[in-house]
């Protein structure tokens, strides 16, 4: 072979030595969580939703650092609380400053970063984020022991089961006063035309608070967009808005969306709510919040179209 | 390059152009996810499915035909300014500065002060962009200034929006992104065909008006100038013209590309080559053109709406890359 | 009376000094050569005259009238002006190039009526390229683009005409072909002003030459007082060869002077 051919010959090694390298990388998902360790001092988080939990179970002095969002109120259902904890961004080098000795990531976050922070020696540990309450009851029990706060979690949970057995009682006594056995339609829009349909949390908050779910109904599965005119078509009870109250900071085309003529005067005649995104975005006791603002909601649908059903029955009334 | 002409008049072309966009434009009416009651939609606009006719379709693609129009007559009235066939607006970077503004203004919050900001932070773009493209390339509009200056503003402006959706405080400014540099006109309602159509009026009153003195130019400046034109005062008009209407359009649709190249190349044969005749072919032309893309968007099922940019893109890129081809001898 | 009337015009382009006290005179009927080397500021005095160029000093009179006051329509209608290379920049068919030429006689609103049909037909005839008239301009020949580019400056009805090299690479038959209908434009009662570099051309079919040097009026007068042995020296720089021959005067430039 001719050295001409030596460029070739560098390249075609590096590219297999990079194959060979990459394939001895460290494996991840290290899914279970181990409890023989000693209680974390120094808790640092990668992701909203376990930022928001630890926020709950865990001592101020005891978490190091939290991602950007947690104390933002447009994100985070803990904001209050997580003002004045240092932000890492999510980011190896927001987390290094604190040396924390556990870091707990999301199953969302970028993989080669958690492989240099265990390269660099921390305790990375990466949990997979519940999707509904069940789930999350769980995953709060495994989150107390993770972090050191068992009993912490524990009474939350209680907590929680308490609060939705409550609920449910309400339901069913708001149910039981209707005069037909329709459960009201219920569709949520959220900026860009999109809406939570099968297999999200935001199908379980509605029927615990006794709604039927559009998208849900439609077929969609996970996020999608609802084209305006199925949802106008579809005639629902109630609007639900998954958005800030006020497009925060200057508009946005996604938030324009909601305020086509069409959608606002559909919201004039069946009620319309607004569900912040904080009380969405994560499954837990935000979840409860959310249901008990539905139920609220289920209770004034009741009322007035009881109201509207005793009016039509006075008009044609001789 | 073989020359083909096949010019018909503009009683021919105009009114046939025109009775396509109809044809088209009521193909797309009855296109949507619902199956429509058109008894009901028809006799009574304030039912549901006249609401959907008459509130969710037709705004919809009534800004489809407003934003095509501007485009195809942009595009024609540049490439007979700049005397070059490549000079679309969205290549020379006209469009993207023009969302630039309106992503400016929108994430500022200077959209909420007064329905005008909005087109106006758009015009003020494409204004400022038509400016320096037509600055660089100067009296002689060489094809390779132009494209790599267009190049060069286009990689720096869609940085400029992305920067902009960063230091938004709305967290759904940033996935905007898409919006802002594919285009659609999905879920558009009269509140922005109202706030935009008198800006795209005026230009496209100016472009039009302007069809002698881009045919005089086709002889060059200084002989426009002998033939009693101020190429000065007119040069400025037609990029007064292009701001107008390109910065509206993209304020309410994004940056749809390639329909201002694509469509004045295809009629150029049909009115002979000449400027003047291209402007109104060109309008009606970008309209259809826009109007048909949309259709596909429409009909083509997928989780999420396919942004029209995509297809217009589907459509010129190729038309672009034959384009180069066939001209390629005279880029080198 | 003088049909254009230039006095006293200085142009600095550049802190350079292109013109400087050029005067002019211009007779119905006259067809004027303007000669001068490469840089005299031939092309510069031809468009101080087409009002292309503002002058920085002294004035043009059309008629006695000055044409920066002038509306530009009217002017255009006036003077029509033939661009160096007569450039056309898209495929367009010969007669709708030559139907540019009434772009004067028309305002934005107004369409071409029969008067404009018929001034666009006399000049098709009168520049020999009607048997062209549906051919692609870009697809002509040198010579048969700028007939075709005459006739549209015909189709203006202009009484002057203000050529800028109109023979330049052109064969020598169409060279000749050209400087005719120029001079069958004057002798139809216009003028014509045409800067040329072949002297012979030149001296064979104007009735006067202008030698423009340095941005300075030299000499003016007919072929044997502008081209002689002492203005080819010290103008051009070359000797020539002078031929006389039945009332015709031609020179041959022969070697470099210096």
């Amino acid at each position: 072979m001719s050295r001409r051919n030596s460029p070739l010959r560098v390249a075609f090694v590096l590219v297999l030595s990079a194959i060979v390298l990459s394939s001895r990388a460290l494996p991840l998902h290290a899914d279970k969580i181990d409890t023989d360790k000693v209680v974390p001092q120094r808790i640092a988080s990668l992701n909203l939703c376990t930022d928001q939990l630890l926020l709950m179970l865990v001592p101020r002095e005891r978490i190091v650092s939290l991602t950007d969002w947690a104390a933002r109120p447009e994100s985070s259902y803990m904001a209050a609380a997580a003002v004045g904890i240092p932000v890492n961004y999510a980011l190896a080098e927001g987390v290094l400053p604190q040396q924390p000795d556990l870091v707990i990531a999301g199953e969302y976050n970028d993989t080669a970063m958690l492989h240099l922070l265990r390269r660099l020696g921390y305790r990375v540990e990466v949990v997979q984020v519940p999707r509904d309450l069940a789930a999350a009851r769980d995953f709060i029990l495994r989150f107390g022991v993770l972090v050191g706060a068992a009993e912490n979690a524990r009474a939350l949970v209680e907590k929680m089961d308490r609060e939705l057995a409550d609920l449910a009682l309400q339901v069913r006594a708001i149910e039981s006063h209707s005069l037909s056995t329709h459960k009201p339609l219920a569709a949520v829009y959220a900026p860009n035309g999109m809406t939570p349909g099968r297999h999200t949390v935001m199908t379980e908050i509605l029927s615990r608070a006794g709604f039927r779910n559009l998208a849900a109904e439609l077929g969609i599965d996970g996020y999608g967009q609802l084209a305006l005119e199925r949802l106008l078509v579809a005639q629902p009870d109630v609007l639900i808005y998954e958005a800030t109250a006020d497009a925060a900071g200057g508009g946005s085309i996604a938030h324009s969306y909601l305020q086509h003529p069409a959608l606002q005067a559909l919201s004039r005649r069946a009620p319309s709510v607004t569900l912040p995104p904080p009380l969405s975005e994560c499954v837990g006791p935000m979840t409860v919040a959310a249901i008990a603002r539905l139920v609220d909601t289920r209770r004034q649908w009741q009322k007035s179209s009881q109201h509207a059903a005793a009016n039509n029955v006075d008009v044609t009334a001789p | 390059m073989k020359i083909k002409i096949h010019a018909i008049s503009d009683l021919q072309l105009l009114p046939s152009l025109a009775a396509l966009l109809c044809a088209v434009l009521i193909f797309a009416l009855t296109q949507g996810p619902v199956a429509l009651d058109w008894h009901a939609a028809l006799t009574t606009p304030d039912s549901l499915h006249g609401v959907i006719l008459w509130q969710v379709r037709l705004p919809r693609e009534l800004l489809a035909i407003a934003v095509g129009a501007t485009l195809g007559l942009a595009g024609a009235a540049l490439q007979g300014l700049l005397r070059n066939p490549l000079a679309g607006p969205d290549l020379v970077g006209v469009t993207s500065c023009a969302a630039l503004g309106a992503v400016l203004t929108l994430y500022s919050g200077l959209a909420a002060i007064s329905w005008v900001s909005l087109p106006l932070g758009g015009l003020i773009g494409a204004g400022f962009a038509v400016a320096i493209i037509f600055l660089l390339s100067g009296q002689r509009a060489g094809v390779l200034t132009l494209i790599l200056a267009g190049m060069a503003i286009n990689a720096m402006v869609s940085s400029l929006i992305a920067l902009a959706l960063n230091f938004s405080k709305n967290p759904f400014a940033m996935s905007e992104i898409v919006y802002w540099l594919l285009g659609s006109v999905a879920n558009r309602s009269y509140n922005d065909l109202s706030v935009t159509l008198p800006f795209m009026l005026a230009g496209w009153l100016l472009l039009l008006s302007s069809g002698r003195f881009l045919d005089a130019l086709s002889l060059g400046e200084e002989t426009a100038q002998s033939l009693g034109f101020d190429v000065n005062a007119l040069r400025w008009r037609v990029v007064l013209g292009v701001a107008l209407s390109v910065g509206a359009a993209v304020s309410v649709s994004g940056n749809i590309g390639f329909v201002g190249l694509v469509v004045p190349h295809l009629l150029r044969p049909w009115v002979g080559y000449e400027p003047r005749r291209l402007l109104a072919a060109s309008a009606l032309g970008g309209a259809l053109l826009l109007l048909i893309a949309d259709v596909v968007v429409i009909s083509v099922p997928a989780l999420r709406e396919i942004k029209i940019g995509v297809i217009t893109a589907l459509i010129g890129g190729p038309f672009f890359l034959h384009l180069i081809y066939k001209n390629r001898n005279a880029f080198s | 009376m003088n049909l254009l009337q230039a006095a006293d015009i200085a142009v600095t382009l550049d802190e350079r000094k292109i013109l400087d006290g050029v005067d002019l005179q211009l007779r119905r009927g006259e067809c004027v050569g303007l000669i001068g080397p490469n840089g005299a500021g031939k092309t510069t005095l031809l468009r101080v005259l087409a009002r292309l160029q503002k002058p920085e000093n002294g004035s043009v009179t059309l008629d006695a009238v000055n044409i920066a006051a002038l509306p530009a329509a009217n002017f255009a209608r006036r003077v029509a002006y033939l661009e160096q290379g007569a450039p056309a920049h898209w495929p367009l068919r010969v007669d709708t190039v030559v139907a540019l030429g009434r772009l004067p006689h028309l305002s934005w609103w107004q369409r071409p009526e029969a008067a404009d049909q018929a001034a666009i037909e006399r000049a098709l005839q009168l520049a020999e390229v009607d048997y062209l008239r549906e051919r692609i301009v870009t697809t002509l020949s040198g010579g048969e683009r700028l007939r075709v580019m005459l006739a549209r400056v015909f189709a203006a009805e202009p009484e002057l005409i203000l050529a800028d090299e109109p023979v330049a690479a052109l064969d020598p038959y169409h060279q000749l072909h050209v400087m005719e209908l120029l001079r069958e434009h004057a002798r139809r009662g216009g003028a014509v002003i045409a800067v040329l570099h072949d002297l012979n051309l030149a001296a064979r079919f104007c009735d006067r030459l202008l030698l423009l040097a340095g941005g300075r009026m030299i000499c003016a007068g007919n072929a044997r007082t502008v081209l002689d042995a002492a203005h080819l020296r010290e103008v051009y720089g070359v000797e020539a060869r002078v031929l006389e021959a039945g009332g015709e005067y031609a020179v041959v430039p022969w070697r470099r002077a210096r």
